[in-house]
């Protein structure tokens, strides 16, 4: 295989989709899957809906905090062991 | 990563500072309950990880390495003690095969695509339907999404946290993507998104 012109077929470049999105493909792969990508509509169509997928994935579960009672909660069990706030409690 | 080795002077002094705790521990709370909610099902079970968590953490403090992440020292202890836990009540953890890429995702949307649910990323309410997919993601898949699509953990570092191979990383990973993408598609036809026969120009993944 050509180490610098790596050509990959739509199969092939769906398959690593998921590692391309993710940032785990090597530089070369990675060059490949995007050339792809850059010349073929149906892939590209798969990969931009994989894409707002994730970023989606990824908004909705950030938004997840801790209740304020359960900061209250871990504060009152450290307390029990000798810990002093200092900067303040949420 | 293994933290609990030789209690260096650097250690030591960081450890002596009596609010180091409360300054790199405490702010990591929100992210420890998260993983601790895709580990443990139940609201309850999760809290109580939480405070299992911070409490351990708390007692060998003076394990942790100044300049470590912090943040993953406390999931590598969440970790620990929901498997724990888990022993303790004698459940099963669900097996299921994975993904080993991502095939099976594109087939599904090229199916999306052909009875036109596939723009349900933008026409229904997406927020309110991922969090109702994510609650139905059992484990061991939630804990892999969660580390890396909200955490942005790699799938070594994942790897590493959760003591399972790389390769199961990523098949637990794109099998727990293509579960909630199936829950949403499903959503969206019960909302009565798309329509059979709807052609837009399906791919040929299939």
């Amino acid at each position: 295989m050509n180490e610098v012109n790596e050509v990959l077929d739509c199969h092939a470049a769906m398959r690593r989709l998921w590692e391309y999105l993710d940032g785990e493909l090597s530089e070369q792969t990675l060059e490949a899957v995007h050339a792809h990508l850059s010349t073929c509509a149906d892939c590209y169509r798969h990969y931009d809906f994989e894409r707002e997928f994730l970023a989606a994935l990824e908004a909705v579960q950030a938004q997840d905090c801790a209740p304020s009672t359960l900061h209250s909660r871990v504060l009152d069990t450290l307390r029990m062991e000798g810990f002093v706030p200092r900067y303040g409690e949420r | 990563m293994e933290h609990s080795v030789d209690v260096t002077e650097a250690n030591k002094v960081a450890t002596s500072d009596p609010h180091s705790f409360e300054r790199e521990a405490l702010p990591c709370l929100d992210a420890v309950f998260r993983f601790a909610r895709s580990l443990a099902h139940e609201r309850a079970d999760a809290d109580d990880l939480v405070q299992e968590t911070f409490l351990r953490a708390y007692r060998s403090w003076s394990t942790f390495l100044p300049g470590a992440d912090c943040r993953r020292w406390l999931f590598t202890i969440c970790h620990n003690a929901f498997l724990r836990s888990r022993e303790r009540s004698q459940r099963r953890e669900l097996h299921e095969q994975g993904d080993i890429d991502a095939l099976p995702a594109v087939i599904l949307h090229a199916h999306a695509i052909r009875d036109g649910t596939d723009a349900l990323l933008t026409q229904i309410e997406l927020v309110p339907a991922l969090r109702g997919a994510l609650e139905m993601l059992a484990e061991p898949f939630r804990s892999v999404v969660l580390l890396v699509d909200a955490e942005g953990y790699t799938y070594q570092e994942a790897s590493e946290l959760l003591s399972v191979p790389v390769g199961t990383v990523r098949s637990r990973l794109y099998r727990g993507r293509r579960f909630l993408q199936e829950i949403l598609f499903a959503h969206a036809r019960d909302v009565g998104l798309g329509c059979a026969g709807s052609h837009q120009g399906s791919t040929d993944h299939e």
